[in-house]
């Protein structure tokens, strides 16, 4: 083999510049990072029995090469390669192109809402202007924009401070605040909705004070009534259906609740420790369970596994986020900490949501399950993430880094100022950075 | 420093600590929620529910219960057959369509060409502007709609039904499917909002809302087919079933296109339609030739040519029939008859208390008749099957039939006594040889109605039921010669053709009481043992012009003078002698004689489960039978059979058959149970018993003075009952009624009286009852005949009772003489 590549290869690892550290040096190979590889291939090898299950009734072996579970093999595999891509290069590279890839998912999502665009590039899904027909399969940009924005909040917040103050929340609104509206455009108002709780999370982990950002979430939710009116019709219906099944209302079970209401009675009927393989797949079939491979993946796990089941694949999840968290702990970077942070609130978030519609405490407003639901999509983003997540825990923090987001809490003579230096005092050509 | 910060002196450590427990909290009340919905009774509830859905229970036709006559012919029978149904969503326009699990869904026409048009053009479609895709879905949209009209004809030329008959069968199942959805929706609204009423708070907008939502879901008839063409034959039912179970190409695609494509977009040739197996109710006995025999008719009528005259309706006003769909006392009768009878109950309910004879939407249910009130007896049981789609298990429970009821009646006795009160025939019309006393109303030709029962004197068992005219049931009054409403309202109010006139249509005995008279006044120790009583001509010495005898008022002689002596009960019986039966009357006075009528039946109401019965009358009708409204001059009265007293046909053979049983009564039954039945005795003395026997026997056979031995026709005496080796024991009876009123403007009366009203039967109603065995035996059979408006017993109603003794030596009943070597 060439050593030419190869040694291209070696500067992406360790992220550029020269340096004689064999390669070892710069990478951790043991690292809380497969924590989450190792969830991620659990989820995504259950969501395809979970997706065979909805969709073979037969359980025909026949039927599941030609069935969408075997397309999402085919997609967790492109996932792993496209995480094990993106995990390679050194995060600082990555996040090189963080406002250019931003730039260009804002780019795509105004794309998607121009008049004028032919159906046969942007064709309506649902009602949602959500796909790019690229030909050879379809590309739905919100997905990416997730990535594109954890990197460009983190680049933004990395060396600052200002969101320390109230006012200096305002950017990372403001940079949420365009993704989210376009998002919301199309509509999805369900994708839409995972971008705050993530800005939040960076945001706690950046430390930013709790008070102000508790102050947003009350003048949120008092603002949320004026924001029922200006949703659609179906919108509000979902709203208005979970507010009946609270109620007991069991009318709407034929018309706005009909796919919670099935959802819920499948996962009950999974009671402690589900039904056998055959008997799920009949009861799915019969009970008529919309989005059985999609939306509603987690009430055919429920169904097979049951109570049992459906805890050790909230556990999954757990794991995964608790594992991505161990890894922003471990990580002295700002940069790396809040990728490490804000990747799985994105999925921590999506997790909530998706459970909740299943379980009949969230209306359905169409979020997928992340490694699970049928989609390439989604399975080849949720890839990336992980495979982001690893490439933090990968790579050894490149200096010139500075500390990282250490304040006192609230009380202090400088809220901005950090109480306590970071980064090594022996560090880039011999100087430490330090404020 | 906090003391968090004192283990985790780091702030991000901190921070994400307080995530990751933020995120575990969320996690937990997840799984709290899981927890709630699998492991506590949720779970089971939803296991349970979710099984069903694998669970399909499907219930098997099941057939009625047959009626047999006596001879065990099939008078009402279930027949296999099938009804073309259609389903209500697209007999109002909407498309039907099967979902992957079989399930049906329905859908608006716009819906269905949408997607049609969709699936046509996969790969464009959603490159099409709305403009372009409604276009397209407007040609599918025609296709659909034409390929509904194109179903209707077809089911038009199968069947033979007139294309307009269906399409107007159509709207009535949508006029009254819509009329039924309106009311359940005011129904519910107004349950709806009462429940807020009682809980004296105002519903909100939301609730209104909800409310609209609830009373508006669908009703049960929107959901389910609908019987277009009813009763086609298997042939029809096989060829319905095979096309409706094609799928064809909504629209010509052109050539080369993908065969999942013409696959996706070909929907059924005969959308909506069902093809049920259903049965038929068959009645074979409705519709017999009769051949008569007139060569025994009264001299005047007499012929050596055998007529055979085509009778419908047999026996309809008692088997009844059923109606088509159910109404809305049926289900709750029903519940009730389960409640009141636990054998009933225990024949029908499966173990899990299902009622295997409930009650869906289009059953066939018992209207009138024994269809009626035997309908829990006669339903079969439906049969079930439980299949698991899962499993593909299927347990099947057969169909169990209803029960049969074997009847006393004999069909074709019967339809012989219908064909002789057949006015084609003449019997029941007035003839101008009978002398009618109302000449002006009742004209030679005029048409009667009849009541006739063939009582069995040993079991009490009636062997027919006749009456006449009936009701076409087949709704062709063009065979009785009635063409327009006018003169079928004037057919109704002369013949109340509804009424089953033997045993529902109120009589004053006339009379024919006189044998019920004579023997309670024996009992009554009011009568000794052929005590003569003096004829006189009139009851009240001072007063001629009241309480006569018929041969004071005709001829101003007495029956002592007739007879040559003092009549006794017999000759009083035989010579019908008003006087001597005034005198009983008086005797017995108010309470006794009201006593002797309620011994023989009147005031009794037969349960007979044939629909409406008369139990007869005495005194006023809301009195209790007991003659303490009667005074004694009632009494005079009715110690002829005439004043206020009624009754039917069957109390008047019931009643005779009675005294031929010396005292003892049978109930008369209808329905064999196979059970005896029960004799009482009525407490007659027999010799009096015997001595009305013979009077009633000199009545039909002393050829000088029996009222109802002859018939005198140009001067020839022919006897009325010509029957050989039958003997007879009868008497006949010219009950005194009041006029028949016609109000051609249904109007009733106003204050002045009807409006436009004019007498169209006028007279008195012709009573003979007879006792009828072989030569030389104990009376067998009561018969007992009444002609309304027919005026002598004699003359008209004797005839009649005649035919019917030859009617039973045709069918066996009684010896034929003539014919044995």
């Amino acid at each position: 083999m060439s050593a030419l590549p190869m040694h291209r290869l070696v500067r992406l690892i360790r992220g550029g510049g020269r340096s004689n550290e064999p390669i070892s040096k710069a990478v951790k190979v043991l690292n809380y990072g497969w924590i989450t590889v190792g969830a991620s291939l659990m989820l995504s090898l259950v969501g395809v029995y979970a997706i065979d299950l909805g969709v073979n009734p037969e359980r025909s072996m026949g039927l599941f090469v030609h069935s969408i579970a075997f397309k999402q093999l085919v997609f967790m595999v492109m996932g792993l390669v496209a995480g094990l891509v993106i995990a390679l290069p050194h995060y600082k590279l990555v996040s090189a192109f963080a406002w250019g890839l931003f730039a260009l998912c804002i780019g795509l999502l105004v794309f998607l809402l121009l008049p004028g665009i032919p159906k046969s590039i942007v064709a309506p899904s649902h009602g949602a202007r959500s796909w790019i027909n690229l030909g050879f399969t379809d590309f739905q940009p919100s997905e990416v924009t997730k990535i594109a924005f954890v990197l460009a909040v983190a680049q933004y917040m990395r060396f600052r401070s200002e969101h320390r103050r109230l006012r200096g929340l305002l950017v990372p609104g403001l940079i949420a605040a365009v993704p989210v509206g376009l998002i919301t455009v199309q509509p999805d108002l369900g994708t839409a909705s995972l971008f705050v709780p993530a800005l939040f999370a960076m945001l706690i982990a950046a430390g930013a004070r709790l008070r102000h950002l508790t102050l947003i979430v009350i003048l949120a939710a008092m603002a949320a009534p004026i924001g029922y009116q200006f949703m659609k019709p179906h919108q509000k219906d979902r709203i208005n259906g979970l507010i009946k099944q609270f109620q007991g209302d069991t009318a709407a079970n034929f018309d706005i609740n009909y796919q919670s209401s099935r959802a819920q009675r499948i996962i009950g009927a999974g009671q402690i420790i589900g039904m056998n393989d055959e008997t799920t797949r009949a009861i799915v079939r019969y009970n008529e369970l919309p989005e059985q491979e999609n939306d509603m993946i987690f009430a055919v796990v429920v169904a097979r596994f049951g109570f049992v089941g459906g805890v050790a694949l909230i556990l999954l999840y757990a794991v995964w986020v608790g594992g991505a968290f161990l890894v922003a702990a471990s990580c002295r970077e700002p940069m790396g900490r809040l990728i490490a942070v804000g990747i799985p609130a994105f999925i921590a978030t999506q997790v909530v949501i998706n459970i909740g519609m299943n379980i009949g405490v969230v209306p359905i407003i169409g979020i997928t399950l992340p490694f699970m639901s049928a989609g390439g999509s989604s399975m080849i983003t949720s890839w990336l993430m992980t495979g982001l997540i690893v490439n933090v825990a990968l790579h050894r923090p490149k200096p010139p880094y500075r500390s990282s987001f250490e304040y006192a809490d609230d009380d202090g003579p400088d809220p901005l100022k950090p109480t306590k230096p970071y980064g090594r005092s022996i560090g880039f050509s011999g100087r430490a950075f330090t404020r | 420093m906090s003391r968090l910060s004192k283990f985790i002196p780091i702030m991000f450590h901190r921070r994400v600590l307080l995530l990751g427990a933020l995120v575990l909290g969320v996690f937990v009340l997840l799984v709290a929620r899981l927890g709630w919905m699998t492991l506590t009774e949720n779970g089971a509830q939803s296991r349970a529910i979710a099984a069903r859905q694998l669970v399909v229970e499907t219930w098997l036709p099941t057939v009625r219960g047959t009626i047999f006559d006596r001879k065990g012919r099939v008078l009402a029978g279930d027949q296999a057959s099938y009804d073309i149904a259609v389903h209500y969503r697209v007999l109002e326009g909407r498309w039907v369509y099967r979902g992957p699990g079989g399930e049906l869904h329905d859908i608006s026409m716009r819906g269905m060409a949408r997607r049609l048009a969709a699936r046509a053009n996969p790969d464009l479609w959603d490159t099409l502007e709305a403009s372009e895709q409604d276009e397209i879905s407007w040609a599918f949209e025609r296709a659909l709609r034409d390929r509904v009209d194109a179903m209707y004809r077809e089911i038009s030329r199968q069947t033979e039904v007139e294309l307009d008959e269906i399409l107007a069968r159509r709207d009535q199942i949508l006029a009254r499917v819509g009329a039924m959805k309106e009311s359940h929706r005011v129904r519910k609204r107004a349950t709806e909002y009462q429940k807020y009423k009682d809980r004296g708070v105002s519903p909100s907008a939301g609730d209104r809302e909800r409310i609209e939502e609830m009373a508006n879901q669908p009703i049960a008839e929107e959901t389910h087919t609908h019987t277009l063409v009813g009763d086609v034959s298997d042939e029809i039912g096989f060829s319905m079933i095979r096309q409706s179970r094609i799928m064809a190409p909504i629209v010509r695609l052109p050539e080369g296109t993908d065969e999942r494509i013409i696959e996706r977009t070909s929907v059924a040739v005969l959308p909506g339609v069902s093809v049920i197996y259903a049965t038929a109710r068959i009645y074979p006995f409705t519709d017999v030739d009769v051949r008569v025999d007139r060569s025994s008719f009264p001299l005047a009528m007499r012929a050596e040519e055998v007529v055979t005259l085509d009778e419908h309706d047999i026996g309809s006003l008692i088997l009844g029939g059923l109606g088509k769909g159910i109404q809305a006392d049926d289900r709750p009768r029903r519940a009730r008859a389960l409640l009141d009878d636990p054998a009933l109950r225990d024949r029908v309910t499966t173990k899990r208390g299902t009622d295997r004879g409930r009650y869906m939407n289009d059953d066939r249910v018992g209207r009138t008749g024994l269809e009626r009130s035997y309908e829990d007896h006669l339903r079969g049981l439906r049969g079930y099957t439980i299949e698991n789609k899962q499993t593909g298990d299927r347990q099947e429970t057969p169909s169990t039939p209803g029960l049969d009821v074997n009847l006393t009646i004999d069909i074709m006795l019967q339809a012989r006594i219908r064909a002789l009160i057949d006015p084609r025939l003449g019997l029941a019309r007035i003839q101008s040889w009978q002398g009618n006393t109302k000449p002006e109303t009742m004209t030679p030709g005029t048409e009667l109605g009849v009541g006739a029962v063939v009582l069995e004197v040993a079991t009490g068992e009636i062997l027919s039921l006749v009456s006449g005219p009936v009701a076409p049931g087949d709704g062709d009054w063009g065979r009785l010669g009635i063409t327009n409403d006018a003169q079928r309202r004037y057919f109704e109010q002369v013949h109340h053709p509804y009424i089953n006139k033997a045993i529902a249509k109120p009589y004053p005995p006339g009379s024919v009481a006189k044998a019920l008279i004579l023997t309670g006044a024996a009992t009554y120790g009011k009568y000794s043992p052929h005590e003569k009583i003096k004829a006189t001509g009139h009851l009240y010495p001072d007063r001629p012009d009241i309480l006569r005898s018929w041969i004071f008022k005709q001829y101003k002689m007495t029956h002592a003078e007739q007879l040559g002596r003092e009549p006794d009960g017999v000759d009083a019986l035989m010579v019908s002698s008003n006087v001597f039966f005034f005198t009983l009357g008086e005797r017995l006075g108010p309470i006794e004689i009201a006593e002797v009528y309620r011994r023989f039946g009147v005031g009794h109401r037969y349960e007979l489960g044939v629909g409406t019965v008369w139990p007869g009358s005495i005194g006023a009708l809301d009195s209790n039978n007991d003659g303490s409204d009667l005074t004694i001059n009632d009494a005079i009265q009715l110690g002829i059979g005439q004043g206020p007293v009624t009754w039917t046909p069957l109390h008047a053979a019931d009643a005779y058959a009675t005294i031929a049983r010396m005292g003892y009564h049978i109930e008369p039954s209808l329905i064999r149970t196979g059970v005896a039945p029960a004799v009482s005795n009525i407490g007659l003395d027999s010799w009096a018993a015997v001595e009305a026997l013979d009077g009633l026997y000199a009545v039909v056979n002393d050829t000088k003075d029996g009222t109802g031995q002859h018939i005198t026709f140009e001067n020839i005496r022919d006897p009325v009952f010509n029957a050989p080796g039958i003997d007879v024991w009868g008497k006949t009876g010219t009950a005194t009624t009041g006029p028949l009123l016609f109000d051609p403007d249904d109007l009733g009366a106003d204050g002045n009286g009807p409006i436009k009203a004019r007498i169209v039967r006028d007279g008195d109603h012709a009573w003979y009852v007879t006792l009828v065995a072989p030569e030389g035996q104990v009376p067998r059979y009561a018969i007992a005949v009444v002609v309304d408006y027919g005026g002598s017993g004699a003359k008209v109603a004797g005839p009649i009772n005649n035919q019917i003794i030859h009617a039973l030596i045709a069918e066996g009943y009684l010896p034929d003489v003539e014919a044995s070597p």
